[in-house]
């Protein structure tokens, strides 16, 4: 497989431009991920589905302690036990590193909001500052939590 | 004069070529606000709550029910479900709507989507209730 400079599948790329160039009875295709250069920026803005997808599935968990809590010790003990796994511990690391990566990055989406920060620079700052605060608060409620 | 192809009626109605305007932006935005506060809230609650090592699960559930039975936690914790439920149950809409193109599966998805949220979140509820009534 070749690359092009920017390590994109020249034979995409190939295949893009012959398509939009010759094709005229038929639409143009877009630029979709394969021709696109890797960027911080992109790889944030997939990050913050992927986490909002991740607590989804964590707010069922969570939503399931607080049931059993209020009903069965059976089956509290039972969620108890889980969410003291290996497994469960695990489980709930990955939880709270999604949740201070998608409020952090949910902050930046509101500042977009606002028509702020939009500039190529500034957009790849904040990306990195909620990148790392989200892993040295992650850190800090381990040390907490211990 | 205005350039615009739009008409005066569609530019009035303001609905865009969605057909539902801005409701689902502006509660995703409105929840995402509310649910700022809310996460502070929940991340103190769980280290206070967990705070005293609590080896066996009774005994740590009823240091939980006792922190959900004060009132001003009780009510944050409702607040937090609502929320939270609801912003989630927004943003997989969007997730399923970019991805599953068919309409079979995607109404499908849809269904269950909306309305296993609307049952999780309505236990949730009734819990701390029969958890602050107790």
């Amino acid at each position: 497989m070749k690359f092009g400079s920017n390590g994109v599948d020249v034979r995409y790329i190939l295949h893009f431009w012959e398509k939009n160039m010759s094709d005229k009875s038929v639409r143009p295709l877009s630029p979709h991920l394969q021709i696109y250069r890797w960027q911080w920026t992109a790889s944030y803005s997939i990050l913050h589905r992927l986490t909002g997808i991740a607590l989804s599935f964590g707010a069922v968990l969570i939503a399931l302690w607080l049931v059993t809590l209020g009903t069965s010790p059976d089956a509290f003990a039972y969620v108890h036990g889980f969410m003291n796994s290996w497994f469960g511990i695990f489980v709930l690391l990955g939880f709270c590193w999604s949740m201070f990566f998608h409020v952090l990055n949910g902050i930046r989406h509101l500042f977009w909001d606002m028509g702020m920060g939009f500039t190529l620079e500034h957009g790849q700052f904040s990306g990195h500052l909620v990148g790392i605060s989200s892993l040295v608060l992650t850190a800090l409620v381990i040390a907490l939590a211990l | 004069m205005s350039q615009s192809m739009r008409t005066e009626l569609s530019r009035v109605r303001g609905l865009g070529s969605a057909h539902h305007g801005i409701q689902h932006w502006w509660m995703q935005r409105l929840t995402a606000i509310a649910l700022l506060p809310l996460t502070v809230w929940f991340i103190y609650s769980v280290l206070n709550i967990t705070a005293e090592s609590a080896d066996s699960a009774i005994v740590l559930q009823q240091q939980a029910q006792a922190y959900i039975a004060n009132p001003f936690n009780a009510l944050m914790a409702v607040l937090l479900v609502i929320c939270a439920f609801q912003h989630l149950q927004l943003g997989l809409q969007v997730v399923i709507e970019d991805y599953v193109h068919n309409a079979t599966s995607k109404f499908s998805s849809l269904i269950a989507l909306k309305f296993s949220c609307f049952i999780i979140a309505t236990a949730c509820l009734l819990s701390i209730v029969m958890i602050v009534v107790r």
